[in-house]
């Protein structure tokens, strides 16, 4: 409920309480408050006073208007629909065609509006001098041709300033999505050095980074090994995806990526699985959120992890210099 | 505001009969809402034809503590708003000119004195300058009876929200046909 404070500060309910008050409507709980708060305020009572005229007039007119009517029954036009409801249901049908058919005109009423208006009234009438058609363009219609006018700008403005800057183009570092499917992206595996569980892993390759790159392992045996391997719909997602192969299945493995000058961070646990390989994949917004180095770590077994992966090429985007050595 | 269980049955059972009575029951006092809502006698007993059919189509998909009355004037009330939205927007679009309530005209006012034709063009014409869901909160309570707790049943709102609009219209309704001077 509503108490508003007049002009000496002291507060007063609402008009809207004081007319439900004057018509007995429910106000809850609040009622013997309110009831308390009028009987003693006279500002209050003449208010009520006021409404109770007021509705008092609205009530003789309303009801006099309506009881003063008489409308022809529809009882035996409906009754032949609740006997016939196949007729009933035609009648809707009907109804709702006709109104199907006044909603569509209407609405190329309001589509046509704006061009209509303008035309009509920019083109000179018969017999008119040309120079006289602006005279004819009611000043009701410029409000109208000025929004029009404006919103056509907004429009221009809007796809110039998106097609001029790159910034408010979805990321899209594969160009259009109807590119032809390549197959996986592979990158150069640099040799292995000295298993380092930390996130301080060395790498001492250069990659060529190019998507077609072949993985070149420096050694015959199997050893868990990761690659960038994105298909189509990563690509048409911006998302980036790793494969690992060789780990021991059902073990957990975590990716440790290391961004920008950020320190190297895991990743969420990922589940080997039984032929010993798992992938894991995330979005990139932005060039710069492609990793500069990447492994995996066998969460198990502290000694197993891939080689490092570097100059990581997303799309246009290469990663930066890894600040690992 | 009727609720009668059984009558609710009866309908939601395709009783011809109770539909029957149903209608004669209700008729004049939704046709003569939808009258005051919308301004014009013909399109009202339309939208009424419309309003029960709507009722008996529908009534098979309620609950049976349905509040009949309230469910009906809702109904109305829809039929009633859209058209109302409908007529300004042609109105916008220059479909149509501005309301003029054709039937203030004097041959359709039962007979009376003079002064009683133009207090109903005033009515209309003021009821028509409100919102239209302001208009039939107005109309509801104080030509219609209803309480604001069943109004807010109808208009699907908050009895609090009744009460603002009733008192939003009471106030338009002064101002605009000078009722009462205020204290």
């Amino acid at each position: 409920m509503q108490w508003t404070p007049d002009s000496d500060g002291k507060v007063h309910p609402d008009d809207s309480i004081l007319l439900a008050y004057t018509r007995r409507q429910s106000l809850g709980k609040s009622w013997p408050s309110i009831h308390q708060h009028i009987v003693g305020c006279e500002r209050c009572l003449i208010r009520c006073e006021g409404f109770t005229v007021t509705s008092q007039s609205i009530t003789d007119m309303l009801t006099a208007y309506a009881h003063k009517r008489y409308y022809p029954p529809l009882t035996e036009r409906l009754s032949e629909y609740v006997e016939n409801p196949a007729a009933a249901d035609l009648a809707h049908r009907k109804r709702q065609q006709e109104r199907l058919r006044e909603d569509l005109a209407l609405g190329k009423a309001v589509l046509m509006l704006p061009l209509s208006t303008v035309l009509k009234k920019l083109s000179p009438a018969r017999g008119e001098p040309r120079n006289n058609a602006m005279a004819s363009v009611s000043i009701f219609s410029i409000p109208a041709v000025v929004f029009l006018v404006v919103l056509l700008g907004v429009f221009i403005a809007l796809a110039y300033s998106i097609s001029s800057h790159p910034g408010l183009l979805p990321f899209r570092p594969f160009g259009g999505i109807s590119t032809v499917v390549s197959p996986p992206s592979r990158f150069t595996v640099p040799a292995h050095s000295t298993p380092v569980p930390t996130a301080t892993p060395v790498a001492n390759s250069t990659g060529n980074g190019g998507p077609t790159a072949n993985v070149t392992p420096t050694s015959t045996t199997a050893k868990p090994t990761i690659t960038l391997c994105m298909t189509q719909a990563d690509k048409n997602l911006s998302r980036i995806r790793f494969c690992g192969v060789n780990f021991i299945p059902g073990d957990k493995v975590e990716l440790i990526i290391q961004i920008g000058t950020n320190p190297a961070r895991a990743r969420h646990q990922v589940t080997v699985d039984a032929q010993g390989g798992f992938q894991d994949f995330w979005y990139i917004n932005a060039c710069k959120d492609v990793p500069n180095s990447v492994y995996a770590q066998d969460m198990a077994h502290a000694e197993i992890f891939s080689q490092v992966l570097q100059n990581i090429q997303f799309g246009k985007c290469v990663s930066q210099n890894s600040v690992y050595p | 505001m009727v609720m009668d269980v059984q009558v609710v049955e009866s309908l939601r059972a395709r009783d011809a009969q109770a539909f029957r009575v149903l209608i004669e029951r209700l008729q004049q006092p939704i046709t003569g809402y939808l009258h005051r809502l919308v301004g014009n006698r013909e399109v009202a007993l339309d939208l009424a034809q419309d309003t029960f059919l709507q009722v008996y189509k529908e009534i098979g998909k309620t609950s049976e503590d349905l509040l009949l009355d309230a469910w009906i004037y809702r109904i109305a009330t829809n039929f009633g708003l859209r058209y109302l939205n409908r007529v300004r927007l042609r109105e916008f679009v220059g479909l149509d000119d501005p309301s003029n309530p054709e039937d203030f005209n004097i041959s359709l006012m039962v007979p009376g004195p003079e002064h009683q034709a133009e207090t109903r063009i005033l009515v209309r014409e003021t009821l028509l300058k409100m919102k239209p869901k302001d208009a039939a909160c107005l109309q509801l309570h104080y030509g219609n009876g209803f309480t604001y707790d069943e109004i807010a049943q109808v208009l699907e709102t908050t009895p609090e929200a009744v009460r603002k609009r009733v008192v939003r219209g009471v106030e338009k309704f002064r101002s605009l046909y000078e009722v009462s001077p205020q204290a």
